[in-house]
């Protein structure tokens, strides 16, 4: 046999490998891609990023929780986030799954990502709903099986990144299977849902913690206009208010102007009606151009010089 | 086995005696012919460049002045050692019904391929040479000549008779009917037979031809005889290989006749139609190529005398090689004329402006490096919009001709290149950077025409293909997609002056992509771009 002879051999043997194909180009991994909301995406925006030593003290803690709500967010979507930054190990039909994978930051346990895209029954094409989740298992222990750590759904209507949707973390899941979530302190569960597709935006957010916290929970319900508007109503302990004993659970309704003015309003839920037991408006500054408290301390200011006139609560 | 020899000679076997013998073809004489020719030798052999052409050339000049009826001339190409004992008997049967007519018979056996280890070698089978002469010694016809141009091929024109010398003379020996054997070999024993790409086919068969037509006519008579043919072939065929690197060749005879005459192979009276140089022509080899770019026949015309030469009608080049460039012209041989060679309409030419096939290299294998430009798009329009975006790439190509037999082509190429593209999803554009690579190799089957300045080509290609995008929007992760392709080249080549030239080309492919999905895609490409032949 001859050079020649080879060369045809080694033509032959690259045509037989002809059919073999990989990659992840894929038009159709765009959407899971696009399905996913960002970090960032679900943040509530407070026009001013600023905070002086001054400024209103219901906008500090406006701002105080504005950054416990974009943490929890923040939480949810670097999880996805980080699953997007791979292609998908497996593509079957409208069903893409990364891994299962080991966990790097845990040793013993394997992850998983199922995403999978179906038709949305209540919007026309090409809306369509994505269901994801992130699996668990513990290799360690036989017979274990994959849990859900966290799970989410997106209506895309059509627009990228654009729809509605809900994720749900399950520390205690995670928690009970054994699971390292001391990163996640006293969080039990967390619960978001957003709605992205058009203005206002909207992002709800419950947490509930584990019964030994101090606190049993928040709920941030957050709403966001194409002005810049927007408002942030939550749940903050405070050391006393009208009747009493101790420090109590006290809901915020929070609101602010594209300009960075704003207002907020403290009140205690009741049996009779909600209870006024705190107002503060501030202007682009930041600063206190009203201020009002239930039991006198701290007054201040013009209420006249409130953006907004009147309290919500 | 006849020898692909190095330097300027390569395979080439085929020429074939068209021996023709007899007291001047007499008339009541019928020949009968058998012309063996396969470039395949099977295992442990490389394919000869030109058996099967030089039995095609012996086929011919043996029909068209060996006074061999067509119907009495097989011709057999790459067929095996079965078909042709097979075509021997049923020729031998033909001659023995001629013989029970009155008539005086002729059998000329000519094979040109490979022979090796005592057998000629035809393709995969094989059959020795002992067996073949054997058959040749007791088949029924009057005369048998064989003719045998292989390596060894000398071995069979051992034994009785047998010489290695550059002529022999029949001797008259009364009124008797001429009647016998006579072996001829292109090699000693000992010897590989070679071919040469500068003529377009193996020494010996091609002076033997050359000599048929009318240059070993020493005599002038217009008749060509078996001892004339020999004579000339063996001469040139020594002087010619004796610098090559497989070293010189001599041909060998063998006969045992009986009779009263030397036998005419052909009869230059019977076709008017040639080419003659008239004495006043400067002396020298003079090659007569035909419209293929082979050597249809050599004149080696001394000085003060003429030659004539027996041609087919048809448009032929005339060259003449001096020291240090070439006479090169043009003739047209009509039906029944007799062309006079012109001097005067002679030009002169670089080396280079060769139009023998093959005759600038020393080597069958050529190189030729194509650098160019190429658009390549998909067929399918949502493919090429969202996927796959139409795209330039450049390119470089390196061919290689008659790597595995003459008249193929295996090509290696590279390409890179990319475009910008968009897909639109969720009522969203994002737009991309497509870039690609690919490498690629083909092999095709070309045809020269024109002294090879143009060759159109076709065949298959096999491509990998690297295809990725980078989206601007950057939380999406670059995608990528690699592949092999087949698919289907054609395209056409030109040589402009020295070895630069032009090629173009176009190609189909076929694309499997399989990303989540199977579909059948296929893509397009147009090229063209610069060569130079090395």
């Amino acid at each position: 046999m001859t050079s020649r002879t080879n060369a045809i051999k080694a033509f032959l043997l690259l045509a037989a490998t002809a059919f073999s194909a990989c990659g992840n180009y894929s038009n159709e991994d765009l959407d899971f891609e696009l399905a996913l909301p960002q970090d960032g995406d679900l943040d509530a925006k407070l026009p001013q990023a600023l905070t002086l030593d001054n400024s209103a003290e219901y906008y500090k803690l406006t701002r105080q929780v504005v950054t416990a709500f974009n943490g929890g967010a923040t939480a949810l979507t670097s999880l996805v986030d980080h699953v997007r930054s791979y292609p998908p190990t497996s593509r079957n039909g409208g069903e893409r799954t990364w891994g299962p994978f080991a966990d790097d930051k845990h040793s013993g346990w394997q992850m998983r990502v199922v995403m999978v895209r179906s038709a949305d029954p209540s919007a026309p094409a090409p809306a369509f709903v994505i269901s994801y989740e992130i699996d668990l298992r513990n290799t360690v222990q036989s017979g274990s099986s994959f849990f859900t750590f966290m799970n989410g759904q997106y209506a895309s209507s059509g627009s990228a990144r654009h729809g509605q949707g809900q994720m749900h973390l399950a520390v205690q899941t995670a928690r009970d299977a054994g699971y390292p979530v001391d990163d996640f302190g006293d969080l039990a569960q967390l619960d978001l849902t957003y709605n992205t597709l058009s203005y206002p935006i909207t992002v709800d957010m419950v947490i509930a913690n584990v019964p030994t916290a101090n606190s049993p929970g928040a709920t941030y319900d957050y709403t966001e206009n194409a002005d810049g508007s927007g408002q942030l109503d939550f749940d903050w302990m405070v050391a006393a208010v009208p009747g009493g004993a101790g420090p109590t659970n006290v809901t915020f309704a929070s609101r602010w102007l594209g300009s960075g003015a704003g207002r907020a309003d403290a009140y205690v839920p009741g049996l009779a009606g909600n209870t006024l037991v705190g107002t503060d408006c501030w202007g682009p500054d930041t600063l206190a151009d009203y201020e009002w408290r239930w039991n006198g301390q701290g007054n201040s200011g013009s209420a006249d010089l409130c953006v907004f006139s009147t309290a919500v609560f | 086995m006849r020898h692909a020899g190095r330097h300027l000679a390569r395979a080439g076997p085929a020429l074939f005696l068209a021996l023709m013998l007899a007291p001047a073809l007499a008339s009541t004489q019928r020949r009968f012919a058998l012309v063996v020719g396969n470039d395949a030798g099977g295992p442990d052999t490389r394919p000869l460049l030109f058996a099967a052409q030089d039995a095609r050339r012996v086929h011919a000049v043996l029909t068209e002045l060996g006074g061999v009826a067509p119907a009495d001339a097989e011709l057999l190409v790459n067929q095996d050692a079965d078909q042709l004992l097979y075509s021997l008997g049923a020729l031998e049967s033909r001659i023995v019904a001629a013989q029970r007519r009155g008539e005086g018979t002729l059998l000329i056996v000519y094979y040109s391929g490979h022979a090796k280890d005592g057998d000629l070698r035809l393709g995969d089978s094989r059959l020795s040479f002992a067996l073949l002469k054997a058959r040749l010694a007791a088949a029924p016809a009057d005369i048998r000549v064989g003719i045998f141009d292989s390596c060894h091929s000398g071995i069979i024109t051992r034994g009785k008779g047998a010489r290695r010398a550059p002529a022999f003379e029949i001797e008259a020996t009364g009124s008797q009917e001429t009647r016998g054997l006579v072996l001829l070999s292109s090699a000693s024993a000992d010897e590989e037979a070679q071919e040469s790409d500068e003529i377009g086919g193996s020494y010996f068969s091609q002076y033997l031809v050359s000599g048929l037509r009318g240059d070993a006519d020493l005599s002038r008579d217009r008749r060509v005889t078996l001892s004339e043919a020999y004579a000339y072939a063996y001469a040139r065929t020594v002087a010619e290989t004796a610098e090559s690197a497989a070293g010189a060749q001599h041909p060998t005879f063998s006969f045992d006749l009986k009779g009263n005459a030397d036998l005419v192979l052909t009869d230059l009276t019977s076709r008017r139609e040639g080419l003659y140089v008239p004495a006043w022509a400067p002396a020298g080899t003079y090659y007569i190529i035909d419209a293929s770019g082979s050597i249809a026949a050599e004149v080696v015309k001394p000085a003060d005398a003429d030659r004539q030469i027996a041609l087919p009608a048809g448009r032929y080049r005339v060259r003449r090689r001096l020291a240090d460039h070439l006479r090169i012209g043009e003739i047209r041989v009509s039906e029944g004329q007799l062309q006079t060679l012109d001097e005067s309409r002679l030009r002169d030419a670089p080396f280079s402006d060769d139009p023998v096939k093959g005759s600038s290299r020393d080597s069958g294998v050529r190189l030729n490096l194509n650098m160019g430009a190429t658009w390549q798009s998909f067929f399918d329009a949502p493919t090429r919009d969202g996927l796959f975006p139409p795209t330039g790439l450049l390119s470089a190509e390196l061919q290689v001709r008659n790597f595995f037999r003459r008249g193929w082509l295996m090509a290696f190429d590279l390409a890179a290149g990319s475009a910008n593209g968009q897909v639109t999803r969720l009522d969203t554009p994002l737009p991309f950077r497509f870039s690609e690579f690919t490498a690629g190799m083909t092999l095709a089957t070309e045809w020269p025409l024109w002294n090879q300045r143009l060759a159109p080509y076709v065949g298959l290609r096999l491509a990998y293909l690297l295809l990725s995008r980078k989206f601007d929007d950057q939380t999406i992760p670059n995608q990528y997609f690699s592949t092999f392709s087949p698919g289907l080249v054609a395209g056409l080549r030109c040589r402009f002056w020295g070895g630069f030239g032009a090629q173009a080309r176009a190609r189909a492919h076929y694309l499997l992509y399989n990303v989540g999905e199977n579909r059948s895609l296929g893509y397009w490409e147009l090229s063209a771009g610069i060569s130079y032949d090395f």
